[in-house]
């Protein structure tokens, strides 16, 4: 009888003793989760008052300004400065990191593998993005110095090559960029490997077919004695 | 540091003739055409009007592969006769160096002020080695006012064709003009005189021979440094200037873009005078003025048109980081005109430069970017002033640029206005 009650009591109390060790273990890990991410709101916070105050002494807004990085982002929509997305990103990084760390804090296995893939993925994903960034303004750069150049010697569809340049030039930081990020290697380097070789392709077709006679030109004026000059050329002189 | 871009062979007859009164510099790039008869000008004018001077004559060459060097060399004056001389008269020294540094007629001067200090010049001269219409009296006209007369410098004043010295006539001497107050005609004239003490002071500033001073940008920095620097600034009449047709090949863009580059820097240097600085006022002039007559130059007007159209077409989206909307509009219109009835107005013109010299200010994207989309506009603004002035007297063009000039002047207030040092 007394067995049998025993029996009864342990079965009704045991859930609550593992229900109370759960507790006992996971209420400081639990607490100590909710210190971290306090302390990583805090520690966002400021840091991103100090990027803040530092991209204004530098005057960072003026730069992106210059280098045509504001333009992009008010042609994208975005109507805050650069300087104040740098600052709201560093805070949401530090958070981020903050939370993964506090997480860890719970010693879940789970938790814990997904963590440290983040970890590990974490400095690829900020080079996929510097180095989208960095082709993107290489290309705004490059596209600009094509199009004087191309119309400061009266070449027709300037505005073409030099837009078609920035386009080669973005695809091709798009394409080292998602093989920064680890997506889909093998298509995206078949398909940009085919994209820009048909690209390139095309073009040194076309320049075949249609300026054969340009490139005929060049030649003759690059293998031949320099000629008369015609008679349409200017005679001023400019100094 | 002077001593370090000289050869040994120049250090070895700097210190044979140990010191000169007057030194006489011609930068040099394949120039045997024209070469031979500019050093017989400058050497029968020393032998004239200097006999009694140390005189040294440097040629800066920077590499020609003409042979022009040898021709330097070679050439002397055989018969002073001629040119009334009766006082006896000895060759001139001459030094015959090439020169280091960034390739371009700036690198050539600095060789050629190097060589002046350490000959303690009194008095020096650079001409340029195309000249074709050079003749003894030049060294009487760049020398005397710094020798006689107690001036620093000395710039050019020519008879030239009314198409010839577009780029001065349109932005350099306006613009000079309104900011330091002297009516220096021929600011990059490209003869000029000057002093021993400038001479010093030009070598003072070793880090502008690293920029466009180095290249085209020489002749403007010379001039205004000279005149922000409170130096005794006069003019001198040299006649016709009339040289070799330029290099076709030479790329008109790099030339606009070092001629007014080097323009807007300095007025980053000197921004302490020219803000102090209103109205203008003429400088002493010497020489004897003349008419003379000038071979007529053929103009394309439908290309430079041509070019201002595509400009305005292609170029819109960079104008319009430092351009106003009423200014692209103004452009946008303008770019619909037939090519005989192309006018590009003063007023606008002005507001332009100043815009662009506010954006090169203020770094609104590379300097090198806003330089060079100039070169459609500046061609527009020329094709106007083909078209305003084809049935022009002389004069009747000198009053035109005049007129540039006082608009230039007058809207200097707003540039003052709107410069954020």
């Amino acid at each position: 009888m007394l067995g049998n009650l025993m029996i009864i009591q342990l079965t009704l109390t045991s859930p609550f003793i593992e229900f109370w060790d759960r507790i006992v273990f996971l209420g400081p890990r639990l607490l100590e989760l909710i210190i971290i991410f306090v302390a990583g709101f805090l520690v966002g916070w400021l840091l991103k008052l100090l990027v803040k105050s530092v991209l204004t002494a530098i005057k960072f807004d003026v730069l992106c300004f210059r280098i045509g990085f504001s333009a992009a982002l008010q042609r994208a929509g975005i109507i805050r400065s650069p300087t104040a997305i740098i600052a709201h990103l560093t805070y949401w990084l530090v958070v981020f990191l903050f939370i993964l760390a506090g997480l860890s804090a719970l010693k879940v296995a789970a938790v814990d593998n997904l963590i440290s893939s983040l970890f590990s993925y974490l400095p690829h994903f900020l080079l996929g993005i510097l180095v989208f960034i960095i082709g993107y303004l290489l290309a705004q750069f490059l596209s600009r110095a094509l199009l004087i150049a191309l119309v400061n010697a009266e070449v027709k569809y300037a505005r073409f090559i030099a837009a078609i340049v920035q386009v080669l030039i973005i695809v091709l930081f798009i394409a080292m960029g998602i093989e920064q990020l680890g997506i889909a290697r093998g298509v995206v380097v078949a398909t940009f490997s085919i994209f820009f070789g048909g690209v390139i392709l095309g073009l040194a077709i076309a320049f075949g077919l249609g300026g054969k006679d340009i490139a005929k030109e060049l030649l003759e004026k690059r293998l031949k004695p320099p000629a008369e000059p015609k008679s349409k050329s200017d005679e001023i002189s400019h100094i | 540091m002077a001593k370090d871009i000289l050869t040994k062979e120049v250090k070895e007859k700097i210190k044979e003739y140990q010191k000169a009164d007057i030194v006489v510099g011609i930068p040099s790039y394949n120039n045997a055409r024209t070469i031979p008869h500019v050093v017989r000008a400058v050497s029968a004018g020393l032998a004239k009007y200097f006999s009694k001077y140390n005189c040294v004559l440097i040629n800066s060459d920077g590499g020609s592969g003409d042979g022009t060097p040898d021709l330097v060399t070679e050439t002397v004056v055989e018969d002073f006769d001629t040119i009334l001389i009766e006082h006896p008269v000895y060759p001139v020294s001459k030094i015959i160096t090439p020169y280091h540094g960034i390739p371009g007629k700036g690198s050539a001067f600095r060789t050629i002020f190097n060589i002046a200090q350490l000959l303690e010049a009194k008095a020096c001269a650079v001409v340029d080695s195309d000249l074709r219409s050079i003749s003894p009296e030049w060294m009487e006209s760049l020398l005397e006012p710094i020798l006689f007369h107690g001036f620093d410098f000395v710039a050019p004043l020519y008879q030239r064709h009314k198409y010839d010295g577009t780029i001065t006539n349109s932005i350099v001497y306006p613009l000079t003009r309104a900011l330091y107050g002297k009516r220096i005609r021929q600011p990059i004239g490209g003869e000029f005189g000057f002093s021993g003490k400038l001479v010093s002071h030009f070598l003072k500033e070793v880090e502008v021979y690293q920029t466009d001073v180095a290249r085209y940008g020489i002749d403007i920095w010379m001039t205004t440094t000279a005149v922000a620097s409170g130096y005794n600034v006069c003019q001198s009449f040299l006649g016709a200037k009339i040289h070799d047709p330029k290099d076709p090949g030479a790329d008109l863009s790099a030339m606009v873009s070092q001629v007014v580059g080097s323009v807007f820097a300095l007025m980053d240097t000197y921004y302490g005078k020219w803000s102090e600085t209103s109205n203008s006022t003429p400088v002493a002039e010497f020489g004897f003025k003349f008419e003379v007559g000038l071979d007529p130059v053929r103009v394309n007007l439908e290309r430079m048109v041509e070019n201002f159209k595509q400009g305005v077409l292609n170029l819109k989206g960079i104008w319009n980081k430092f351009l106003s909307k009423d200014n692209l509009r103004e452009l946008k219109r303008m770019s619909s005109y037939h090519v005989l009835e192309f006018r590009f107005p003063d007023e606008l013109w002005v507001k332009i430069i100043y815009d662009f010299a506010l954006a090169y200010h203020n770094k609104v994207m590379s300097r090198e970017h806003i330089l060079k989309s100039l070169t459609p506009l500046y061609l527009g603004k020329t094709a106007s002033f083909v078209n305003e002035t084809i049935e022009s007297t002389a004069q009747e063009v000198e009053d035109k640029i005049e007129n540039l000039c006082r608009e230039f002047e007058k809207q200097k207030d707003c540039l003052l206005k709107n410069w954020v040092q």
